[in-house]
């Protein structure tokens, strides 16, 4: 299922990305009774540490927009991602989930989902600055480009 | 109300090979004003149909037209000057998702079969008047989706976009989304803007002067937004 995450006034804050990202990562839609429990709690913890790392995320991309507003037509930087990877699988030690977190296959599809959540949350950055700089040509040729997929 | 699905016709058209969801490649080539390309450093990801650009000797609307070999390939037009070892892209069609409007008149769902024009009576060939108005940070067609290449995991095909698709300084509400092919390369004769699936938001999301993102599910053989297994 799609989700849906829309935020009044601002990008996203990091705790509603970390939920979001919790919520790919923490499957629990065949799980009920104590199973159903133990998943939330531990989604709840994933969501917590990821949220340091959501927010890492926002302020390293708003750090190199100030400094340097051309990197918006740059490729999405994410030194950050193995750091929340290794923290997420650190987190399901002592779960019954913590084998099936130590497959490569399933490491994998974490990386892909933090780091695509990096990428968005990274773009909407941008976005946000485009919005912001109404009159300059570079957030003019990001806003086109951010439409038409490019970038 | 909306139904999430995957279009029956979209599945109809895959098998005819309407659709490309190939990631965008960047290998370099070389070429001599023609139509043949030779040394291409890698024809992973290649596919016949996938637009060509990336270089002024590549006139517009120029897409791969075979195949030849392991490293060389013919274009639909020829270029227009040589090209030696430039990198140049190779990009899949390109897929949009365009949001559908609170109450809808139309019944969307796996009956869908094009977005359409942009405007007139919803019908399921004809998103129209169904879909968000242009205004408060959206304009009618919706945004172009980044394609990913397929992989495969067990039984299992499956694509997906990244980033997730966002609006922002947006201030309106919707109730589902349509993705749609909406290349201009014309695969199939008379297919354009041909409808891929329906998302249901599960009721009205609404957004005022902010941000609406669309987080698609993981991109795992059970869960990935487009699969086939």
């Amino acid at each position: 299922m799609t989700q849906v995450l829309a935020t009044n006034g601002s990008p996203h804050p990091p705790r509603k990305w970390a939920l979001a990202t919790a919520e790919l990562i923490i499957d629990d839609t065949a799980l009920y009774g104590d199973r159903y429990v133990a998943a939330q709690q531990l989604k709840l913890k994933i969501a917590e540490i990821l949220a340091t790392h959501h927010a890492l995320n926002q302020i390293d991309e708003r750090t190199l927009i100030a400094k340097d507003p051309t990197i918006i037509l740059d490729g999405y930087h994410f030194n950050r991602l193995d750091d929340a990877v290794r923290d997420v699988i650190q987190a399901t030690r002592l779960t019954e989930w913590h084998d099936h977190f130590e497959q490569a296959a399933v490491i994998g599809v974490v990386t892909e989902i933090i780091g695509k959540h990096f990428a968005t949350a990274q773009k909407i950055e941008r976005l946000w600055f485009a919005e912001t700089h109404p009159d300059s040509l570079l957030a003019k040729t990001y806003k086109s480009q951010a439409i038409e997929g490019i970038i | 109300m909306p139904s999430t699905a995957l279009c029956t016709q979209f599945k109809a058209d895959l098998l005819n090979g309407a659709h490309c969801f190939g990631a965008t490649m960047t290998p370099t080539i070389s070429s001599t004003s023609s139509t043949s390309v030779t040394a291409v450093s890698s024809m992973s990801g290649i596919a016949v149909g996938m637009s060509v650009s990336g270089n002024a000797s590549i006139p517009a609307n120029t897409v791969v037209a075979r195949i030849t070999s392991s490293t060389a390939l013919t274009l639909s037009n020829a270029t227009t000057g040589t090209i030696t070892a430039a990198a140049c892209t190779f990009a899949g069609d390109v897929f949009r998702m365009a949001l559908i409007k609170v109450a809808p008149s139309g019944t969307w769902d796996a009956t869908a079969t094009n977005y359409g024009s942009g405007s007139g009576a919803p019908t399921t060939s004809n998103l129209g008047t169904d879909e968000v108005a242009s205004g408060g940070g959206y304009t009618t067609g919706g945004l172009a989706l980044t394609n990913v290449s397929a992989v495969t995991s067990g039984v299992t095909g499956y694509v997906t976009f990244s980033p997730d698709p966002s609006w922002s300084s947006a201030t309106f509400s919707t109730v589902a989304a349509m993705i749609y092919n909406a290349s201009t390369v014309g695969r199939l004769g008379g297919v354009v803007n041909r409808a891929v699936s329906i998302h249901d938001f599960s009721g009205t999301q609404s957004v005022s002067a902010g941000v609406l993102t669309i987080v698609m599910p993981a991109a795992a053989a059970a869960t990935a937004i487009i699969r086939l297994s």
